[in-house]
């Protein structure tokens, strides 16, 4: 019982924590100091671990710092730079994201109205689902070449959430809408365009975020592809054999960034476009 | 303008332990053109299934149901249905709200245009024509579903317990209009609710459903002028007779 208070406690304070914008300039300064207090500690607690584990393999926050000015600033062993890396890696990103999205969506809806299709098909669909982007690493290096490896491993790790969770969206679809749209009327035609897609679209939404995001985590396995030059996650690989950890860690922090704020536009445009969804976004 | 006629209709279902329900049996009823039927009774007396039932959303088991003497076997926008739940949809604004039985029907957009100012201005929503439904208290909310039922014209409007979310005061707010509106349009329209008092306000005609199995245990007929006065000795007398008929099926079981 305490634990679900909790919970519910929890959540009711990250809508209102979401929704209001701080009241004066007072607030504002204060949670930019909360927010720094954070980072330092966190940069504590890593400087002290180096302190208690000494090792070469294990870099210093200061070292990844200097090593991530350096790289962004002058570059790496052929001269690529950090923010050149990181937009390579975004586009190639983004290519395999659009292809999820131009597929994942129609499959969904198509699932969703139809439980007979999702059926049928389910027995080679949901054992795809389970094959990890990584393993079709040596198929994809036969078969593809250039930049359409990279694509096809963030597709196929994007287009399976997005299939989901637009199916579900279409599914639970609350039947007094439906109903509403058959006492006005609605041919079936008018049924799904005008009721069912209008009202799987935060769901399409979410699902589209959900993807971008493991497309995003998937970029390093697509990099060990090879085919094209540069990107974060060849980065990654190339300093690891070289074992310059300190430069390895820049990247993956660079990574984890980029990520989060990815997904932060999604979160922030969802509440913009979908402002009566009040389900908590993560 | 229309109206309804109900022959002996009977609705049995399957219960989920495999039982048969007899939610209504041998239902006749009559609503003439432009009368104003309330169908009085406790939660699960199968009121709010025949309502579903005149709707088309749900087939009889036996008997029929007619409007302007066709058959009703499915929903017809012609008959507008309000249910207790606002169903706004949410991604609308309240103006494309109140449109969309129009658009379903893809009437001309200037008509509808025009149709839709008409009756948003009739519920006192224009100046919440371009708010989102989770922007709008709960009696406003059901103002713009009665506006969207309104907007596409029909001849019957059946109303289940569409004030039963709301607050006292303003259901008596929403019975208020919902008459003043009846009276200048003059449609013919069912009524569904629990609420004595609200069928007393009302009605022309109030029937009394019971429930084991679902049938129209009588029928009062209401004279008095309206707007009426809630605490009016007729209105208090009528009230009674209805709760003690309402109450007549838990002494027998």
């Amino acid at each position: 019982m305490a634990r679900v208070a909790q919970l519910q406690g929890r959540q009711e304070r990250n809508f209102t924590g979401l929704n209001t914008k701080p009241k004066g300039i007072l607030t504002f300064v204060s949670a930019v100091i909360v927010f720094l207090a954070k980072i330092l500690g966190v940069i504590l607690l890593w400087q002290g671990f180096t302190l208690i584990v000494h090792s070469i393999f294990i870099p210093t926050p200061i070292q990844v710092w200097t090593t991530f000015w350096r790289l962004t600033l002058k570059g790496d062993v052929q001269g690529y730079t950090l923010p050149f890396e990181a937009w390579t890696s975004l586009m190639r990103v983004l290519r395999g994201f659009a292809l999820a999205i131009i597929v994942g969506i129609p499959v969904g809806i198509l699932f969703g109205l139809s439980n007979r299709t999702y059926q049928w098909t389910k027995f080679l669909v949901e054992p795809i689902r389970f094959i990890p982007p990584l393993a079709w690493v040596p198929l994809v290096i036969i078969f593809l070449h250039g930049e359409s490896r990279y694509t096809f491993i963030i597709w196929i790790g994007a287009v399976f959430p997005i299939i989901y969770t637009t199916m579900s969206g279409v599914k639970v679809l609350d039947n007094n809408l439906w109903e509403v749209g058959r006492v006005l009327g609605a041919s079936k035609w008018q049924l799904v365009t005008k009721i069912a897609i209008p009202a799987a679209l935060p769901h399409m939404f979410s699902g589209a975020r959900l993807g971008l995001g493991i497309g995003w985590a998937c970029i390093v396995a697509a990099e060990m592809v090879g085919g094209g030059n540069g990107g974060l996650g060849s980065l990654i690989l190339n300093y690891g054999q070289l074992l310059q950890i300190d430069a390895v860690v820049a990247s993956m922090i660079v990574i984890g960034m980029l990520g989060y704020a990815l997904n932060e536009i999604f979160v922030i445009a969802e509440k913009k476009l979908f402002p009566w969804q009040k389900d908590v976004k993560f | 303008m229309a109206e309804i006629l109900i022959h002996n209709l009977s609705k049995t279902y399957r219960a989920s332990n495999g039982g048969l329900v007899n939610a209504l049996e041998g239902i006749d009823l009559e609503v003439k053109d432009g009368e104003f039927v309330c169908l009085v009774g406790k939660s699960g007396c199968g009121k709010t299934t025949l309502l579903r039932i005149i709707a088309g959303l749900e087939q009889p088991s036996a008997g029929e149901v007619l409007i302007d003497k066709k058959l009703v076997g499915s929903p017809d926008p012609l008959v507008g249905v309000v249910f207790q739940e606002d169903r706004l949809f949410p991604w609308r604004t309240v103006r494309r709200n109140v449109e969309l039985g129009l658009e379903l029907r893809k009437i001309a957009r200037n008509s509808r245009k025009k149709a839709t100012e008409t009756y948003l201005r009739l519920v006192g929503l224009e100046g919440f024509a371009d708010a989102l439904p989770h922007e709008l208290s709960g009696g406003m909310k059901q103002r713009a579903a009665i506006a969207r039922v309104l907007a596409n014209e029909p001849g019957v409007i059946l109303m289940d317990e569409p004030f039963g979310a709301l607050d006292a005061q303003t259901r008596n707010q929403m019975q208020e209009e919902l008459l003043e509106i009846w009276s200048k349009h003059f449609r013919t329209v069912l009524f569904v609710t629990h609420s004595v008092d609200e069928a007393v306000m009302l009605a022309d005609r109030i029937l009394v459903i019971t429930p084991h199995p679902g049938h129209i245990q009588c029928e009062y007929r209401l004279t008095m002028p309206r707007p009426r006065e809630r605490l009016s000795p007729e209105l208090i007398e009528f009230r009674q007779n209805i709760l003690a008929d309402l109450n007549t099926d838990v002494h027998s079981t």
